[in-house]
């Protein structure tokens, strides 16, 4: 009951998340927009952290060698709604945006590994910007009309990596994870003219960038003790790209018709994280890591002004009184902390965030609802009066079951 | 535990929820220096736009179409009014087809008492002085179009004025009396549909049925004023079955003839005159070069909108309770007869006045904007720089003509302004 209660506002939020695209107007300068942060609740609620963490409802959302972790079929997904706030010191908009972050799933198969398969964006383009000035069109002198004139900037689209990975625990001291990505970037961007008032008419011009890629993850784990160290990293062959223009010149005679293909490589990145567990009450973890944007290919048009990114990201975890057996149910649940600074893909972009969760869980060795708070901010040196700053509310459910076991089992 | 977990998680969705319904942006404009950063012609107006205004200066002719080639007089179809007045000579047309349909409701064996004409409420336009509706005869023609201003009158047959009954405000022509062979063919032709249904040859009795149809014409003597009758006269045919008297209703097809005067046609070419009576057309000969020259001096080659500014006087006499129509066309084709510009009128454009427009009181001037960048820009791409500009009030056939009778606009030369762009 309580699962079907869930679903059905996750297929919901999920609904109103695909009428609500982010957008970012930093994301403009970056080549493929505003990276977005990757990971099951149980990842996000460390601020993106998890390389490190043995962890099974992580999936291989931040390390395929978690999935050597894994010994029952888990599902995750993750959905964000953020509210944004955009200023650049004489103007400042709200939005809001509501997106599914995050589908993941682990099959185990015994002896032979684990398998799991994920979608999830890795950007966003969307952009909705729009300047307007007013002009005097008065044809009678003394009699002024005052007109609007506008322009305008939409974009759309994202990237959206596909995997599909497979991972094994050796002997318990080295767990292994190997993934194949298949990475998406669509992005259509339109800009237009207009006029309002006594005369009411509009140009639109747009394009459509279309890309593909094919691209190999790879991670390893080290649980030594209490201490689990972990590495990842992911590499992009050089794909290919399709871009096609519009543009509605005249009203009858309209269409100039472009299109051209060119090549285009995303960039590579790599994570190195750790994770501590204190006892049965704390556990601690960071990264660090990199993604080397100087390595990014594309023929269409120089790359200007990209730079490497490098992040660092620390979390941890409270659990009041993991072991009791009729514990109380603010007793087991999991608080959770987070910290990230990154750096975006020019060289004075920057993004911070904090985050404060709880996993509450769902059924005995079910389920975990995660349910993250976050504050973020994104600048660029660049334009010191600019800032992007950020409330989200981020809602993870995940769900395992053994394949072999019952998990109606009562003690 | 179940519980505790649902208010938990409602929690955040209530606050998802009282997210949505507060005021957010769906656009922003906070930014701009990174958007220039990136695209510096996206945020730059002065590259974008260029507003260009011009006088009256662009006007290097003008004058007025009658309808058809070399004639004088507008045909309104569904519309039916009568009389003359200021000028103008209308004659209203009336069609009675004998359908099988109302045929079929007479027996051989009715008795016909009479036939008369009901014609709905009317109203004298100013167009004349007299307001006696007595002025207005009732014809049957043998002319059969209606179009024919000759052929009709030649051939018409006069049954009688229309006579004014106060209690209803209707008009009545009884013509029992007076054209015993006219009552009597229509009548016959009421019966065809029973006498056929006995008789052995069917087939040649429906032929002449369907084609049983009755045409007459209502007209005016001089300065009777013009009478505009808001809905389709009656043909009643009044007969006794059974000792009991009964009545069948039979509605008209109308159509209107409107003549210009030959005193008048002279002087109204040298005005710049929309008529709806005569569907007279205004027209405009323009010179756009110095837009074009502004084009190529700018390198803003788009038009991204442009109107006519026109300022429009309407008749003295004209009735203010209903909007003139515009119907207007810009074009490159120079066309020196209505009957051409009709040809085109699937390409032409329809401006819908409102009220606040262009109601004003009879005589003072209304300045409307028309948009005609759609014509322009395909003209001014291919070098063009001469165009005319048509102007009439609409012939539209789902109007009620009555109080649109008088209805006639003077124009001012028109001004232009244009607002050009680029295309990245």
């Amino acid at each position: 009951m309580v699962m079907k209660h869930i679903l059905s506002l996750f297929a919901l939020l999920t609904l109103l998340g695909a009428t609500a695209d982010a957008q970012s107007v930093l994301g403009l300068r970056f080549p493929q927009g505003l990276p977005l942060q990757e990971g099951s609740g149980a990842a996000i609620s460390f601020a993106g952290t998890g390389v490190g963490v043995e962890n099974d409802l992580l999936g291989m959302s931040k390390n395929p060698a978690n999935l050597g972790s894994t010994n029952r079929a888990v599902f995750s997904s993750l959905i964000a709604a953020e509210l944004l706030r955009i200023d650049d010191g004489k103007n400042k908009t709200d939005h809001l945006d509501m997106n599914l972050r995050l589908l993941s799933l682990s099959i185990p198969t015994g002896k032979f590994g684990t398998i799991g398969l994920s979608m999830s964006p890795r950007s966003n383009t969307a952009l909705r910007y729009r300047l307007t000035n007013t002009v005097n069109t008065s044809a009678i002198a003394n009699q002024p009309q005052i007109d609007t004139i506008e322009l305008g900037l939409i974009k759309s689209g994202g990237t959206i990596a596909w995997q599909a990975g497979w991972g094994i625990n050796i002997k318990n001291k080295l767990r292994l994870g190997i993934a194949y990505e298949r990475l998406y970037f669509s992005s259509r961007t339109t800009t237009s003219t207009a006029t309002y008032g006594s005369i009411n008419d509009i140009l639109v011009d747009s394009s459509r960038t279309l890309a593909s890629t094919n691209g190999i993850r790879g991670g390893v784990l080290f649980p030594i003790r209490n201490l689990t160290l972990g590495f990842t990293g992911e590499y992009f062959f050089t794909g290919n790209a399709t871009e096609q223009s519009h543009t509605r010149g005249t009203r009858d005679s309209l269409v100039l018709a472009n299109r051209r293909t060119f090549e285009q490589q995303p960039p590579p990145s790599a994570t190195v994280g750790a994770s501590y567990q204190f006892n049965q009450q704390w556990m601690a973890a960071l990264d660090a890591g990199g993604t080397l944007w100087d390595r990014y290919y594309s023929a269409s048009k120089p790359v200007i002004g990209v730079d490497n990114a490098y992040f660092f990201s620390c979390g941890a975890q409270f659990i009041p009184a993991p072991n009791l057996l009729t514990p109380k149910f603010y007793e087991i649940m999991q608080y959770r902390a987070g910290v990230r600074y990154t750096q975006l893909p020019t060289a004075d972009a920057q993004e911070f965030a904090v985050t404060a969760a709880t996993g509450l869980p769902m059924q005995a060795g079910g389920g975990i609802l995660d349910v993250i708070l976050s504050f973020g901010r994104r600048w660029d040196k660049a334009f010191p009066k600019y800032a992007e700053n950020s409330f989200s509310v981020q809602i993870g459910i995940n769900g395992g079951r053994k394949w072999y076991q019952s998990s109606d089992t009562n003690y | 535990m179940h519980k505790n977990v649902f208010q938990l998680f409602f929690l955040p969705s209530l606050l998802l929820v009282t997210l949505t319904c507060s005021k957010l942006d769906t656009v922003t404009s906070a930014g701009e220096e990174i958007v220039k950063s990136v695209d510096p012609n996206q945020v730059n107006f002065g590259n974008n736009f260029a507003t260009l205004v011009y006088d009256q200066s662009l006007v290097t002719e003008s004058w007025s179409l009658p309808k058809k080639a070399n004639t004088n007089f507008g045909y309104h179809i569904n519309h039916l009014f009568a009389g003359t007045g200021k000028g103008y000579s209308a004659t209203g047309h009336l069609t009675f087809k004998i359908t099988p349909s109302f045929s079929s409701k007479f027996k051989t064996s009715d008795k016909l008492d009479t036939i008369k004409f009901v014609f709905d409420t009317a109203t004298v336009s100013r167009l004349g002085t007299t307001t006696s509706y007595s002025s207005f005869t009732l014809y049957s023609t043998t002319d059969t179009s209606g179009y024919n201003a000759s052929s009709s009158m030649a051939t018409r047959k006069k049954i009688a004025a229309l006579q004014h009954d106060s209690a209803t405000n209707k008009f009545a022509v009884y013509c029992d009396s007076l054209d015993s062979l006219l009552t009597d063919s229509i009548f016959n032709a009421c019966l065809t549909y029973d006498h056929c249904s006995s008789d052995a040859s069917v087939e040649s009795c429906r032929a002449a049925l369907d084609t049983s149809s009755f045409n007459f014409t209502i007209a005016g003597t001089d300065s009777t004023g013009m009478a505009a009758f808001f809905h389709a006269p009656a043909l009643v045919v009044i007969y006794t079955r059974n000792d009991k008297v009964r009545y069948d209703t039979l509605k008209a097809v109308t159509s209107t003839l409107v003549s210009e005067s030959e005193q008048v046609i002279d002087s109204l070419y040298t005005k710049t005159l929309s008529s709806f009576t005569t569907q007279r057309t205004a027209v405009f000969k323009l010179d756009f070069s110095p837009l074009v020259a502004a084009m190529d001096s700018t390198g803003l080659k788009e038009i991204l909108s442009a109107a006519a500014v026109l300022t429009g006087t309407r008749s003295p006499s004209d009735a203010l309770d209903s909007m003139p129509i515009i119907t207007y066309w810009l074009t490159t084709k120079a066309i020196t007869d209505g009957k051409a510009l009709d040809a085109n009128l699937d390409t032409i454009r329809k401006y819908y006045g409102t009220e606040k427009t262009l109601v004003q009181p009879a005589g003072e001037a209304t300045t409307i904007t028309l948009p005609v960048d759609y014509f322009l820009q395909n003209h001014l791409s291919q070098r063009a720089t001469v165009f005319y500009l048509y102007l009439q009030i609409s012939p539209l056939k789902s109007i009620v003509a009555g109080d649109r009778v008088a209805q006639e606009i003077i124009w001012q030369k028109p001004r232009f302004k244009a607002v050009l762009t680029t295309i990245n």
